[in-house]
């Protein structure tokens, strides 16, 4: 199984200094620098737009380049590109310089956003952000195999020929993936030919294993995009790992209910315009909670059913061995969160790198990349 | 007068595979050295789908990396596409923040527009829109970084609601804004916004002196559309240098044959087109028709760095030009130094001979600093 990093580069009130944005930027680099000595398999960063303490990383493909020339192995994961907000050719060539400036160590992660504020300030209405992604998701492998490339399509038609360099190194291309949460999209995934980045926080675990169990069925029929098909699962861990479980609990706490109160406001907000869309019911489950009545009882609720790793190194690695059980191939662990402070997150890094890391990478795993010849439904 | 690169990421044919890998890890070889001995800063165009004349459709990537593998030189767009099919300019201000966190507040902001139909058409966009795109879009970005909460725009080619368009650069009160300036009505554009004028296109050092007193008589009375005035003037020219004037003539012949005939070529398609604010580029587009033959020979680069007009020869050559652009008001020389198919090592033999024999002949103490550090 392999095992990496997740960012949202989330800092949050009261601010320890007026630079806190560069902190927290400088902090990143900082622990990506030594997960990538220890051994990490990967990275990832999201891309959030006027997030305001729930995420700094608006421009992922800048600071992914300057990952990409501070580290040596480790693969540098977009986790994810929002498709709806940036031109799929602009995305192609991103990923295109991103992956020879790496070394060919790019994981392309994709999405279409989940909260009005991104949503509503792009110009976009929920209803439009699946179609747009669908029709960006098929586009840009075929940037990278036709040339001259055209393109027939709702919101980016391509009229004349052009040709979308520079080709990314990785052949046929770096692996796709998309963001999924509800089962709709782990479908999508599959039918698709995309790994599922799993963002499911707070989804018990019986409920995550049903719908990888219906992305491994799916996937079989898959009519991929790409010219590989990337059956994988990636499940996130949101945690903090000390030597001495009782300091990871003390400071897990609050930052936990932060992170899940925060999180929970941002995507209720399309919930509660989801009369005019179906595709976001599902954040109905979410904003079901009021962020207020999220208490001591949740976080309660997430470490007893294993849905964060907070203790020692035998905690990280059981909870892992859980994802494993239900089929991940692949686990990222997510600990800069809430008022999680630096220092903090290092000894999280350090202590899995050193005691966790070898043993999840020795264990076999369900999925795995194939080559494949991409389906004719998606050619023009 | 500060010396720069600039960047297109270029390679002619013959191609070979793996030539774009080979292309970017030899420009950040480059850029490495040039930072190693003092150049000021590099510039790097954003051009798309444009073979052989620029692979850098994507110097946002590019520079991230850049950020992280030099200390002091300066990362400036030289440019970034404003119109809104290109890059969103939400958009544009994040990443020129993040940028800026991630160097230590090293980024010079250039926009532009785009003038290529290759270009314009890819990306769906009429070409006589786009300049108020691009109008639009640059007024706007200086808030997106001042304003805590930006306040929002209802305009005719993007419309936003107030955001928090987050981080926010480092160099207060923002990083410097420039344009690219090819025709004489973008220098005096330049001028009236107080944004830095990034010379393009200039064939010889004699063509500039115009377009800098256009330049400086707008800008005396400008309403900027940042918080400080960029009183600056930079100008891009080709060079190669080498230890003797025989050995740059020999490279530099296929260095200027490319990019005389290349470049012409990527206006032609405005030759026979009359569109609103492209209608320089139709009369380039003629003359280089006419023209046709761009074919190099000795005697005729020969007698072009005798009189001065091509930055290409031996070092003293090179001084020579340079000091013609410095006597006509550039702040800023940006050295292209990476054309057609020039060999990586003549490459780094050019930027090492610019920094001992030019450099420091050239160098004044009061356009040494950049503007936004100083404001």
């Amino acid at each position: 199984m392999k095992a990496g990093l997740i960012y949202e580069i989330e800092t949050i009130q009261p601010f320890k200094s007026p630079s806190y944005e560069a902190d927290v930027y400088r902090e990143t680099l900082e622990q990506i620098e030594l997960a990538d000595r220890l051994g990490f398999d990967s990275v990832w960063t999201v891309e959030h737009h006027f997030l305001g303490e729930f995420s700094y990383c608006s421009a992922p493909e800048v600071f992914l380049g300057c990952v990409a020339g501070r580290t040596k192995r480790i693969r540098i994961g977009h986790g994810v590109v929002v498709l709806p907000f940036n031109h799929p050719l602009r995305v192609a060539e991103r990923i295109g310089v991103l992956d020879i400036v790496s070394n060919g160590r790019v994981e392309f992660g994709t999405g279409r956003a989940t909260t009005m504020d991104e949503i509503l300030g792009f110009g976009m209405t929920p209803g439009e952000t699946r179609p747009r992604w669908a029709e960006a998701v098929a586009m840009i492998p075929r940037m990278w195999r036709e040339d001259p490339f055209t393109h027939q399509g709702k919101y980016w038609p391509v009229e004349h020929p052009v040709s979308v360099i520079p080709k990314p190194v990785q052949k046929p291309h770096p692996p796709m993936w998309v963001a999924c949460t509800n089962p709709v999209t782990f479908e999508l995934a599959a039918q698709k030919g995309l790994g599922a980045l799993c963002f499911t926080l707070g989804v018990e675990l019986r409920d995550v294993a049903a719908r990888i169990r219906m992305y491994r069925d799916t996937i079989k029929r898959a009519q991929p995009v790409g010219q590989s098909i990337n059956n994988q699962i990636s499940l996130n861990i949101m945690g903090v790992i000390d030597d001495q479980p009782k300091k990871a609990e003390d400071l897990a706490r609050a930052a936990v209910l932060w992170y899940v109160r925060k999180g929970f406001t941002l995507v209720s907000s399309v919930a509660e315009a989801k009369s005019k869309d179906e595709s976001y019911k599902y954040l109905n489950t979410a904003s079901k909670f009021d962020p207020q009545q999220i208490t001591s009882d949740y976080y309660g609720f997430l470490k007893g059913d294993d849905l964060i790793a907070v203790g020692a190194a035998s905690e990280a690695l059981r909870i892992a061995r859980r994802y494993r059980e239900i089929g991940a191939d692949q686990v990222l662990f997510f600990l800069q969160f809430g008022a999680i402070p630096h220092e903090q997150i290092m000894r999280s890094i350090e202590i899995i790198g050193e005691k966790v890391l070898p043993e999840i990478q020795s264990w076999p795993t369900p999925g795995g990349i194939t080559l494949c010849a991409p389906h004719p439904g998606h050619q023009q | 007068m500060d010396l720069g690169l600039q960047y297109e990421i270029q390679r002619s044919r013959p191609h070979y595979p793996g030539f774009m890998y080979d292309i970017y890890h030899q420009a950040t070889a480059q850029v490495i050295l040039a930072d190693q001995l003092g150049f000021h800063s590099v510039w790097t165009v954003e051009h798309h789908f444009l073979n052989e004349w620029s692979y850098s459709s994507a110097p946002e990537v590019w520079y991230g990396a850049l950020s992280q593998v030099t200390r002091n030189i300066r990362l400036g767009h030289g440019v970034s596409l404003l119109p809104i099919p290109f890059n969103h300019p939400v958009r544009v201000a994040e990443r020129i923040a993040v940028l800026d966190i991630m160097s230590n507040g090293r980024v010079e902001c250039g926009t532009g527009r785009s003038i290529t139909e290759q270009e314009l058409g890819g990306f769906n966009i009429n070409p006589e829109d786009s300049r108020p795109m691009w109008e639009e879009a640059v007024a706007q970005i200086p808030k997106m970084w001042t304003q805590e909460i930006y306040e929002g725009f209802e305009g005719k080619y993007f419309q936003i609601p107030p955001r928090e368009v987050i981080p926010k650069p480092i160099q207060k009160p923002h990083p410097a804004m420039w344009v690219a300036a090819t025709q004489p009505s973008t220098w005096e554009v330049a001028g009236h916004k107080g944004i830095g004028a990034l010379g393009f296109g200039i064939s010889e050092p004699g063509v500039i002196d115009k377009l800098v007193a256009t330049y400086k008589k707008a800008i005396s009375n400008c309403e900027p559309v940042g918080s400080f005035v960029n009183d600056k003037v930079a100008a891009a020219t080709v060079c190669v240098c080498a230890p003797t004037r025989e050995e740059a003539i020999e490279l530099g012949k296929g260095a200027i044959d490319f990019t005389t005939r290349k470049g012409a070529e990527l206006f032609t398609p405005f030759a026979n087109k009359d569109v609103k604010g492209y209608e320089y580029y139709k009369k380039m587009a003629q003359q280089a028709v006419a023209i046709g033959d761009y074919r190099m020979s000795t005697e005729s680069l020969q007698k072009r760095i005798d009189s001065g007009s091509v930055m290409v020869g031996d070092p003293e050559d090179c001084l020579k030009v340079a000091k013609q652009y410095q006597s006509a008001g550039v702040d800023l020389l940006m050295a292209l130094v990476q054309v057609a198919a020039l060999p990586h090592e003549k490459v780094m033999q050019t930027i090492e001979l610019l920094a001992k024999h030019v450099m420091p002949k050239i160098k004044n103490g009061a356009s040494a600093q950049s503007a936004a550090a100083g404001a």
